[in-house]
């Protein structure tokens, strides 16, 4: 096979701190190449060089061959011909790679025409034709839809229509199923491959996580502060790394495992849940009719006690997070009540790091906050300490801090008042995985060493395995079905359980 | 960290500062007395016994510009601090509450809006009496919605982010986070709104003035210096020009500010970050 993307000794520099030193990539017509590699390892900035999309105060030095031509010495006009005609790209967040005052059949037929000259009407039946092959039936789901209405991964699926309309040679997914659930990611991920092969492209598939990468790929690249440090087969890699970068992400995707030391199912509840109701109001259709309700939990039960973990899990908009909000008391339920035990405190660590910390105050500030009284000195640095964090970070602020460290000052923030019950509500989804490993483990300790009560929401069904005392499956608002999870996982009975347990992968008999 | 401030921002603050010193200057200094008549010096143009020229009473123009700095600031200042002060507690209430005390607040502030805004300035000072005070008042009630509308449209946005529930986790009130979250939060927006309220506010006072509704004679007064060129600017056009370029220089410099001050703090171009 000959090249169809060679990239020789790619460098990328901020000033003069080089992001990228030295790389050297090739992918093959045909083949699926991942990009594996850390958070801030310089992935992304790849995928970007290739496309010459980068801001315009890093520099790039280097080769980049596309199909004999050096994409690094092409003006902007031969650049825009190549970009998405011959070239695609898919991001990792649809939302903000879709115009959001675009009907999604208009923008892939934008992408269509901005490189053939086709009247509009036939444009807009292309488009059509391809979101029927990305999975959007236009009998179901519109060209007409505005990417609002559309769930995540039917978002995903429409950029990827974008990208693949033009029967593009090359197509650059950077994390395309990170912003994703478990299941709807898995999809996703074949969707593309399926494409792909189908067509004969070559795909660059860009994900910081291993196993994934062995389950798509041919081949995989890792990457470490700039360069690809170990490139073979995929299964292999998984397999044998010999990169201690390498080495690190495949540690990452051994599933997490909790000792189960205090996890007493017998003792006091700390919290319990009867009956959770919830409606949220939503747009009114026409400025007459009455708002539509919809239910997004209804009677759930749950109890939490001390030294256990509970795992909430779920498609997206289950309800799982309208559960966490109510057992926090940020929102009150339309029906049934939530009992917390006297002078016990509920603390939580949300999904989104960039929301969670507010912008201006020091990690210090933010970490002492459920404090009553100023804290006594030392207290800070040691609640650093024993989220893993190093405590000469207490006079940062969040911009400062990477996506794993700042859930780890959240963490540190929800702990700091000694509370009783921890609600994580997808506060590792967002993380490498990497970082997302070393948390799970975190809170696996802590509930172990501390007694703590936790409320563990995840897509990530291995890691609910390998941590959860009990888990509880919420499907359209209810709980279908509850049971601990080597038996519910084993033989799972509710069409949902079943369900994200195929995706996960968990229906085979690899040891958890 | 320093970023290298906009173009815009370092003139606006240029314009902006050269006024401020201009009337700094003019409490212990101005060129001659600007409330001393002299019959014998009318209509002098601008030349070496009077840099600007003098007025129809013999008053010297350039101690004037100089002393009307002085009342534009102080009333276009109080004006814009008298809305911002009322604007965005309002502001920050209506988002912190919701529901009924939104809607009150909101529909009081469409009511304020919905009234042509110097029109009603002109009645209030006409029914309060001229002079400065009044002044003050009439622009401040009518710069209050803007300042509660920005306030409350940028709460809002914070109140859905974690770190309010976070807060709210932690056991801390609305008013708490309001005044440790919120304001902090939204104070760059709110200068920003300040520097183009402030501009706004010193040319609604020079119309005011222009209409003998502002700071009251023998004060000097910028829009006053305007009304009476009126029927000299043939004559001695100086009389408009140097009052209307001080108006123009003022209100232009904060708009850069503003503008520039925008762009400055746009988190966009925050350092940082991934």
């Amino acid at each position: 096979m000959t090249a169809l993307l060679q990239i020789q000794g790619l460098t990328v520099r901020a000033g003069a701190t080089p992001l990228i030193d030295g790389l050297d990539l090739t992918l093959a017509a045909g083949e699926i190449l991942a990009l594996v590699g850390e958070s801030g390892s310089g992935k992304s900035l790849t995928a970007l060089s290739i496309l010459r999309l980068l801001s315009p105060d890093l520099a790039a030095a280097g080769v980049v061959r596309f199909d004999g031509r050096d994409l690094m010495t092409l003006d902007e006009p031969a650049l825009c011909a190549l970009r998405g005609a011959e070239i695609g790209m898919v991001f990792q967040e649809p939302m903000t790679a879709l115009d959001p005052l675009m009907r999604i059949g208009d923008q892939v037929a934008e992408t269509i025409r901005a490189h053939r000259r086709m009247p509009r009407i036939e444009a807009r039946a292309a488009a059509a034709e391809m979101l029927a092959r990305v999975g959007l039936d236009p009998a179901q789901v519109s060209p007409e839809r505005y990417p609002h209405q559309l769930s995540g991964g039917q978002r995903q699926r429409a950029a990827i229509a974008a990208a693949v309309a033009l029967k593009p040679r090359l197509i650059l997914a950077d994390e395309p199923t990170t912003a994703l659930d478990a299941a709807t990611g898995a999809e996703v991920a074949s969707l593309l491959t399926r494409l792909v092969r189908a067509e004969g492209a070559g795909l660059l598939f860009i994900t910081h996580d291993l196993a994934l990468a062995a389950r798509l790929a041919d081949r995989t690249a890792v990457m470490a502060a700039g360069r690809v440090v170990e490139t073979a087969p995929s299964r292999r890699l998984l397999a044998s790394p010999a990169h201690p970068a390498t080495q690190r992400l495949a540690r990452a995707t051994e599933v997490v495992r909790r000792a189960r030391v205090g996890g007493a199912t017998d003792a006091a509840p700390v919290l319990q849940a009867t009956g959770l109701t919830r409606d949220y109001t939503e747009a009114r259709r026409s400025p007459f009719a009455r708002a539509p309700r919809r239910r997004a939990a209804e009677g759930v039960d749950l109890t939490l006690r001390p030294g256990t973990i509970t795992a909430l899990v779920g498609r997206s908009a289950a309800g799982k997070s309208t559960v966490a909000r109510l057992l926090l008391g940020l929102e009150p339920p339309d029906g049934g009540a939530v009992r917390l035990a006297p002078g016990a405190r509920a603390q939580a660590v949300f999904q989104d790091p960039y929301g969670s910390l507010d912008p201006l105050w020091t990690v210090a500030r933010i970490i002492a906050e459920p404090a009553t009284a100023p804290p006594p000195p030392g207290a800070v640095e040691a609640a650093l300490t024993e989220v893993g964090l190093d405590p000469a970070l207490a006079g940062r602020r969040p911009h400062q801090l990477s996506g794993g460290q700042r859930q780890r000052v959240a963490l540190a923030r929800a702990l700091f008042a000694g509370p009783a019950v921890l609600v994580m509500d997808e506060a590792t989804s967002a993380l490498d995985v990497i970082a997302r490993q070393q948390i799970l483990t975190l809170v696996g300790e802590l509930a172990d060493r501390r007694g703590l009560a936790v409320a563990l929401i995840s897509h990530d069904l291995a890691a609910v395995r390998g941590l959860a005392d009990e888990v509880l499956v919420m499907d359209q608002g209810r709980v279908v079905e509850r049971g601990p999870p080597e038996i519910l996982f084993r033989g799972p009975q509710h069409p949902a359980t079943r369900a994200l347990v195929a995706a996960a992968g968990l229906d085979g008999d690899q040891p958890g | 960290m320093i970023r290298r401030a906009p173009l815009d921002l370092v003139i606006g603050l240029a314009l902006t500062g050269a006024v401020a010193l201009m009337a700094l200057v003019s409490v212990l200094w101005t060129p001659h007395d600007p409330l001393a008549m002299d019959l014998s010096a009318r209509l002098l143009p601008p030349g070496p016994r009077a840099l600007m020229g003098t007025d129809a009473y013999g008053r010297d123009v350039a101690a004037m510009i100089l002393a009307g700095a002085r009342s534009a600031l102080g009333v276009g200042g109080a004006a814009a601090g008298l809305g911002l002060c009322l604007g965005v507690p309002l502001g920050l209430a209506a988002a912190a509450l919701g529901g009924w005390a939104d809607e009150a607040v909101m529909r009081l502030n469409d009511l304020v809006f919905a009234f042509p805004a110097l029109l009603l300035a002109v009645l209030l000072s006409a029914l309060l009496g001229p002079g400065a005070l009044n002044a003050v008042i009439a622009i401040g009630v009518f710069n209050t919605p803007v300042f509660a509308r920005i306030s409350r449209s940028a709460a809002q946005g914070l109140w859905s982010r974690d770190f309010v529930a976070a807060a709210r986790l932690a056991g801390k009130d609305r008013i708490a986070i309001s005044l440790e979250h919120i304001l902090p939060n939204i104070a760059g927006g709110l200068a920003v709104q300040l520097a183009i309220q402030l501009s706004l506010a010193i040319a609604a006072d020079a119309g005011l003035s222009f209409v003998g509704l502002g700071v009251q004679p023998p004060q000097p007064s910028w829009g006053r210096m305007l009304g009476e060129a009126q029927t000299l600017v043939g004559q001695a056009p100086w009389l408009a020009i140097f009052p209307g370029a001080a108006i123009l220089v003022t209100v232009l410099g904060l708009t850069l500010v503003g503008d520039g001050l925008a762009a400055w703090l746009d988190p966009r171009r925050r350092e940082g970050g991934e």
